[in-house]
């Protein structure tokens, strides 16, 4: 479809293909009118549901239906906050699949941001986990015995009325650890203001680095650490007035539990 | 809490409310199960299209994710279901007719009324529909209730690509208007 409008029909019929269904979604975000026009088409579908002849469900379905949410749920994310998507790697992996992590993913980010039309940017945290799991099976491949070291991966989500979502991953070897955050979608900066990446454990946020964001709101880094991987709870991302913070003044914009 | 609106009881469950999860489903169980069996017309698959649309409300992400900007929540709701319904029977190849066969071989396609009534359980709806014009009950057809793309519909009804949107606004809009009129009078 060359215009986006003429996708609704499709759209609404799940007729797209996942690529063209996440540059219509994305687009979704950014064009009132094409909202709106959504909207108008949903409130026309929905009136001739209500005359649909009623069926009965079968007995027993909401409590089935509900166990089932409930339960796949739980194994999914045993974590009890929402916000928290992040999941542990037992594999173990040397300091060069870390390196190699983050130059891959950079280097793949960087062809993304640079090549690509915007409607891939909607499928682009998607696109990110899919990386990551290429990395990591590299690093799996790079993997040498004697150095072995945990790596944390964790989407990060947005905080209460901001925009954004990102991945973080942690890799280390010895006291050395690497951790690489990719984020988009974020509010544009103004002045001297940076996005702040902060370590915090316990209550105790640690400054790990910042980045600025390009245009559309996409940004990242690789901050070298001096302390252990697995001493962290929580990632989370802050917008600071200006940048090299010891303590956040800005609000929470992306948060990880890891 | 049961007196919450959708949206507030949305809020909760973004905040894994599992209470506020529960009074939503009792909410919209037989619309939405309805409406999803009348697609498939398979009570076990219409059920699955329940957990699939309450995951991904429960998980509140990608399609699960609604915003007030997305319109009226039950009218997202149903856009939901409806995509999961459509998944459904495309994943289990549940083809309702072969369109291009159909397409060569005009003289054999089912009429609107064979179409419609083919969709047992359907009546009132079905009453309504019969009063718009042919054209118009057999985009609705193609669209409403066989989920056919833009490309699909321009092919089995003979138009040009281009006018699909337009004629199928128009023939929802008039059936809305008709919906519209026989609730008030149910509700009467």
């Amino acid at each position: 479809m060359n215009n986006k409008h003429d996708a609704i029909l499709d759209y609404l019929n799940n007729q797209l293909s996942d690529r063209d269904r996440e540059a219509f979604e994305y687009e979704l975000k950014h064009d009132k009118e094409l909202r709106e026009e959504l909207q108008e088409w949903e409130e026309l579908m929905e009136e001739p549901a209500w005359l649909l002849q009623t069926v009965d469900p079968p007995a027993g379905m909401k409590e089935r239906v509900l166990g089932s949410v409930f339960a796949e749920d739980k194994q999914e994310s045993p974590a009890p906050k929402a916000v928290f998507t992040g999941k542990k790697k037992n594999k173990r992996y040397g300091l060069i699949g870390g390196l190699l992590a983050a130059g891959l993913l950079l280097s793949v980010g960087a062809n993304v941001f640079v090549a690509t039309q915007l409607q891939q940017v909607a499928s682009q945290n998607e696109q990110l986990e899919e990386e990551l799991t290429s990395v990591e099976t590299a690093m799996e491949e790079q993997q040498e015995s004697g150095t072995a070291s945990p790596v944390v991966t964790a989407n990060l989500e947005p905080a209460e009325d901001t925009a954004g979502t990102g991945i973080a991953t942690l890799a280390e070897s010895g006291n050395q650890a690497e951790l690489l955050v990719q984020a988009q979608e974020l509010d544009g900066l103004e002045g001297n203001e940076v996005y702040q990446v902060w370590l915090i454990e316990g209550e105790s946020p640690i400054p790990a680095g910042s980045f600025t964001t390009d245009a559309d709101g996409r940004g990242g880094s690789v901050f070298s650490l001096t302390e252990s991987a697995q001493n962290w709870d929580a990632i989370a991302v802050t917008r600071e007035p200006q940048p090299d913070n010891e303590l956040p003044e800005g609000e929470v914009v992306l948060q990880a539990e890891i | 809490m049961s007196t919450l609106t959708d949206a507030e009881l949305y809020e909760r469950i973004r905040e894994q409310d599992k209470e506020a999860l529960e009074i939503l489903y009792t909410r919209y169980e037989r619309l939405l199960y309805s409406f999803s069996y009348n697609m498939i017309k398979d009570k076990q698959a219409a059920e699955e299209v329940m957990q699939d649309v309450f995951f991904k409300l429960w998980r509140g992400k990608g399609a699960g994710t609604y915003t007030e900007s997305r319109g009226k929540f039950s009218s997202w709701l149903l856009t939901i279901t409806r995509n999961a319904s459509i998944d459904h029977l495309r994943k289990k190849k549940m083809e309702i007719y072969e369109w291009e066969e159909r397409d060569s071989v005009h003289e054999q396609m089912p009429s609107v009324e064979e179409e419609i009534e083919n969709k047992e359980e359907r009546t009132e709806l079905q009453a309504v529909i019969h009063k718009l014009p042919d054209e118009q009950q057999r985009m609705i057809c193609l669209f409403y209730f066989q989920g056919m793309s833009q490309s699909q519909i321009a092919e089995a009804c003979g138009i040009p690509l281009g006018t699909v949107k337009g004629r199928l606004r128009l023939a929802l809009k008039k059936l809305k208007d008709m919906v519209a009129v026989e609730r008030g009078i149910e509700i009467e």
